[in-house]
């Protein structure tokens, strides 16, 4: 099972990976933003997996502030990110 | 087995081989002091014979680093298999990581479109945070996914959004220049880093050694909170100084920063800080609550709760006439807790911050208490760029 978990975990850093190449294409800031939500839920769940396959508690506290500054950078992004008129 | 490998994997819990089966043993023993059931911290199989298995073979004690068989003793050889598939594919993790990560450092640093570079940047701070999640360091991969990557993050958008009405380029603000400077900086420190890594004796007994010896009287069960708040509690003072610092630096030369517009913002911000908020209370708490036996503790609650600084001002919600004038006692709560503390210890004839060992456990969750509330109001004044400014009267 833990392979499954590590194999798992090595695909959701290949997403993060291709989502490397549309935060530098962009073109809009939207792409961006979404890359980085993207990366926030990958993260949340890699380290979740790599909590499942090592039996370390500690990184699912991770995982949870992982969720949550995601949000908030989210927030920022679309607070801050944006061209005012 | 890469010889790298058992120093740097060993993290904090451990040390040369020969010494770790020792160490996993004092702290699981600690761990059966803890009223906490369900919450075992090396594995959820059982972990006796994990542990004899440490025990006996040295230097294999991380194999597969740290990826540890779940459930009973499987076949031998069908076991050694299994483990060495289990580490190719944790290898391929970490080399993927790494490689992500040097090309979010580089492409950071190298492109031209400042929006895109800061993206980057907050993608590298993740990446950073799980990189030390795998090298097992659970405390760090906290502060840097909280501050790393979600606060400096929002530092940097924050930033960005104000040059961009300010019309500004990079070059206006003089960042060319300031390059050089932090190449400069950055290569001195990595190089000095660098050297003194490589010095480090690889057979000296390490410090967590003598951090597990004198735990039991720390107060606490967690070794980075029993050196934060208690061995090494002055360092920590004096960090919530430099907190202090930052910020009237920040203050003295920003203008001030309108708080709150008159206008509410968004009903989704609105709807998501409502959401947010008294969830993100409970988080700070917990993380706060768990430093005593787990990684977490003042730093990392307090930057959750400069998160919910961060949302606070986007969101624009609420403005109490209040707030304001809480501003500066909360600024200072923390660094008072612990002065009244250090005092208080000379005064009774202890060395400064030398807690008396029945007291140290209500001392430390004191301290923290107040460090966490006043970390978390500086982060978001860090965010907010100047001294808050009244709302305008109309």
């Amino acid at each position: 099972m833990t392979a499954v978990y590590v194999a798992a975990a090595l695909f959701l850093l290949a997403t993060i990976a291709a989502g490397l190449i549309r935060i530098w294409r962009g073109p809009t800031r939207a792409d961006r933003l979404l890359s980085v939500q993207l990366f926030g839920t990958a993260g949340t769940a890699t380290l979740l997996l790599l909590s499942l396959a090592s039996g370390e508690d500690a990184y699912r506290n991770v995982a949870l502030v992982f969720a949550l500054l995601a949000g908030i950078l989210g927030v920022a992004f679309t607070r801050y990110g944006r061209v005012e008129p | 087995m890469h010889p790298g490998g058992p120093v740097l994997f060993s993290g904090r819990h451990g040390g040369p081989a020969e010494n770790a089966g020792r160490l996993h043993a004092t702290a699981c023993s600690d761990q059966g002091r803890q009223s906490r059931p369900g919450t075992d911290r090396f594995g959820h199989g059982s972990p006796a014979p994990e542990l004899d298995r440490a025990g006996e073979t040295g230097p294999d004690l991380d194999a597969g680093h740290g990826f540890r068989g779940h459930g009973g003793a499987p076949d031998r050889a069908d076991g050694a298999e299994r483990v060495e598939r289990r580490e190719g594919v944790i290898h391929l993790v970490d080399v993927t990581l790494v490689v992500t990560l040097l090309a979010c450092a580089w492409l950071s640093l190298t492109g031209r479109d400042l929006l895109r570079s800061v993206v980057l940047f907050i993608a590298f701070g993740l990446l950073v945070s799980l990189g030390w999640a795998r090298l097992r360091a659970p405390d760090v991969a906290l502060a840097e996914a909280a501050v790393g990557s979600g606060l400096t993050g929002a530092l940097l958008l924050s930033a960005f959004s104000a040059m961009e009405r300010a019309r500004l380029t990079t070059d206006e603000v003089g960042l060319t220049r300031a390059r050089w400077l932090a190449l400069g900086l950055t290569l001195g420190l990595g190089v000095s880093l660098g050297v003194v890594l490589l010095s480090l004796p690889s057979d000296h007994p390490r410090l967590s050694l003598h951090i597990q010896e004198r735990i039991s009287q720390s107060g606490v069960l967690n070794s980075v909170t029993a050196v934060l708040l208690n061995f090494r509690s002055y360092d920590t003072l004096l960090e919530m100084v430099v907190l202090l610092a930052s910020l009237v630096g920040i203050w003295a030369v920003a203008p001030f920063a309108r708080v709150w517009p008159k206008a509410p913002s968004t009903p989704i911000l609105a709807a998501l800080a409502r959401l947010l908020l008294p969830l993100m209370t409970v988080v700070a708490g917990y993380l706060l609550w768990l430093g005593a036996d787990a990684p977490g503790g003042a730093f990392q609650a307090g930057a959750v709760l400069g998160g919910m600084g961060v949302l606070w001002v986007a969101a624009s919600l609420w403005h109490p006439p209040w707030a304001l004038r809480m501003v500066r006692p909360l600024l200072v709560l923390g660094l008072l807790a612990f002065l009244a503390v250090a005092g208080v210890t000379m005064g009774i004839g202890k060395s400064m911050l030398e807690y008396p060992a029945s007291q140290a456990k209500t001392l430390i969750l004191w301290i923290e208490t107040a460090a966490t509330v006043s970390i978390g109001v500086t982060l978001t004044l860090l965010f907010l760029g100047g001294y808050p400014a009244p709302p305008e009267q109309s």
